[in-house]
């Protein structure tokens, strides 16, 4: 027995892989409230280092925004070399506070006008495939979070969350093939499905062609998948496209959020909790 | 056992390097599968059974921080390293021209499975697809010459064989 298995012992360990690989992808078919064992260890293995690592990628664009660019006028300045570089670096300083500070003042004001619960994550990474579209945030379910909560910002709807480890998760955006987000256009109440085009861009799926869809047209939530309030920001309307024998238009979104720069996301918690 | 470990933990490096946000500090990043390389490159030194664990290892890794559907990424690395192992019946693949165009050929042919299962071939239109598929995989392909060449050279010093 163990001389047939020595003799064999690719081909069983690699065929019990794959069977292994296909029994969890056909698993994944079925919806589940809770994030695999697996796949929450290794969020948590990873959190800590791309914590450390996105912190340092910040102190790198500040040091380049501070100084590596102003060496040409470092040089041509030398008699106010001394004073100017202080200068501009405490105005760096207080330029990406002040960003900073508008990002997360726009934050609060979402809070305080929302009447449910929210909590703010930065991003600490991003998918590691580049055709998908997911990120993984710095709160978890040590801060309440919880599978399938909408994401959002003060521009509109990120996306929600995916899986969840102690303290981090990962989160589907808007804009991944996968992520689907009943809405309705907010001038004239047309219904559709936002469907991520796995690009910059989504896509207003199943508007019928006599619905009146136009250029500039904001596209909201309607409440009624579940995930989402109504009213919560999904994108404008880019590009329509209307065949008259079809039975839906095409209608192209641009999400509110710019999903490739994210760095400061709110959570948003149910009214009844 | 070791030398398991140092693998484990060069699959585990190369995925947090994908995971990492570059776009705070360089705008525009083109993301690669750096650790599909890394599979191709344990099919070719190391195709006892600890490699095949190996290779699907980095796929559940990967598969855990990305939006892909579940049991997906593990399978391809699998697929993959599986006809690594057929090819070498043909061809050894012990110069650098080969291996770098095995690193194209399935670096192209495992992307464009995955846009195929995932249904992402009809979000784009194919000749962004095609661009796509083509300027990652010759990145792809240049970026693993230097690590094969780095390989190749050890392995003939100490003597190792490409199994």
């Amino acid at each position: 027995m163990s001389s047939f298995f020595r003799k064999h012992q690719n081909f069983i360990v690699a065929s019990f892989l794959v069977v292994f690989s296909l029994s969890v992808h056909s698993s994944s078919v079925r919806s589940n409230d809770n994030t695999p064992s697996f796949r929450r260890i290794i969020l948590n293995a990873y959190s800590p280092p791309l914590r450390a690592i996105t912190s340092i990628l910040k102190e790198v664009r500040h040091l380049l925004s501070s100084y590596i660019l102003l060496l040409g006028v470092q040089e041509k300045n030398i008699q106010l070399q001394k004073s100017i570089d202080r200068l501009i670096e405490q105005n760096m300083r207080m330029k990406e506070v002040l960003l900073e500070n508008n990002r997360l003042r726009n934050l609060l004001l979402l809070k305080s006008r929302s009447s449910s619960k929210l909590v703010s994550a930065e991003i600490i990474g991003r998918d590691p495939m580049g055709w998908f579209k997911a990120a993984l945030i710095n709160k978890g379910a040590g801060d309440g979070i919880k599978r399938n909560q909408p994401v959002i910002t003060h521009q509109g709807i990120v996306g929600r969350i995916l899986d969840v480890a102690a303290d981090t998760s990962k989160v589907l955006l808007l804009t991944d093939i996968n992520s689907s987000v009943d809405a309705l256009v907010q001038r004239t109440r047309a219904r559709g499905i936002v469907e991520g085009r796995a690009s910059d861009l989504c896509e207003l799926k199943y508007v019928s062609s006599s619905e009146d869809v136009r250029l500039g047209d904001l596209v909201v939530t309607s409440g009624l998948c579940g995930i989402f309030p109504k009213g919560l920001t999904v994108g404008k309307v880019t590009r329509v496209m209307k065949d008259s024998f079809d039975l839906f238009q095409y209608v192209e979104l641009t999400p509110g959020t710019s999903l490739n720069k994210l760095e400061e996301v709110c959570i948003l918690f149910p009214e009844n909790n | 056992m070791k030398q398991f470990f140092f693998f484990l933990l060069g699959g585990l490096f190369l995925v947090l390097i994908q995971a990492i946000p570059w776009y705070y500090v360089f705008p525009q990043v083109i993301q690669l599968n750096l650790s599909f390389v890394f599979v191709i490159f344990l099919a070719l030194y190391r195709p006892s059974p600890s490699g095949w664990f190996l290779a699907f290892l980095l796929g559940s890794m990967l598969e855990a921080l990305s939006g892909v559907p579940p049991g997906l990424l593990p399978l391809i690395n699998l697929i993959a390293f599986f006809l690594i192992r057929v090819a070498r019946r043909i061809v050894l693949f012990e110069s650098l021209l080969s291996q770098a165009i095995l690193v194209f050929a399935l670096s192209f042919s495992a992307d464009l499975s995955l846009l195929i299962t995932t249904k992402l071939v009809s979000a784009y239109p194919y000749m962004v697809i095609l661009k796509n598929l083509l300027a990652r995989s010759l990145l792809l392909m240049a970026l693993s010459m230097p690590l094969f060449a780095i390989f190749n050279k050890r392995a003939y010093s100490q003597g190792l064989v490409l199994k």
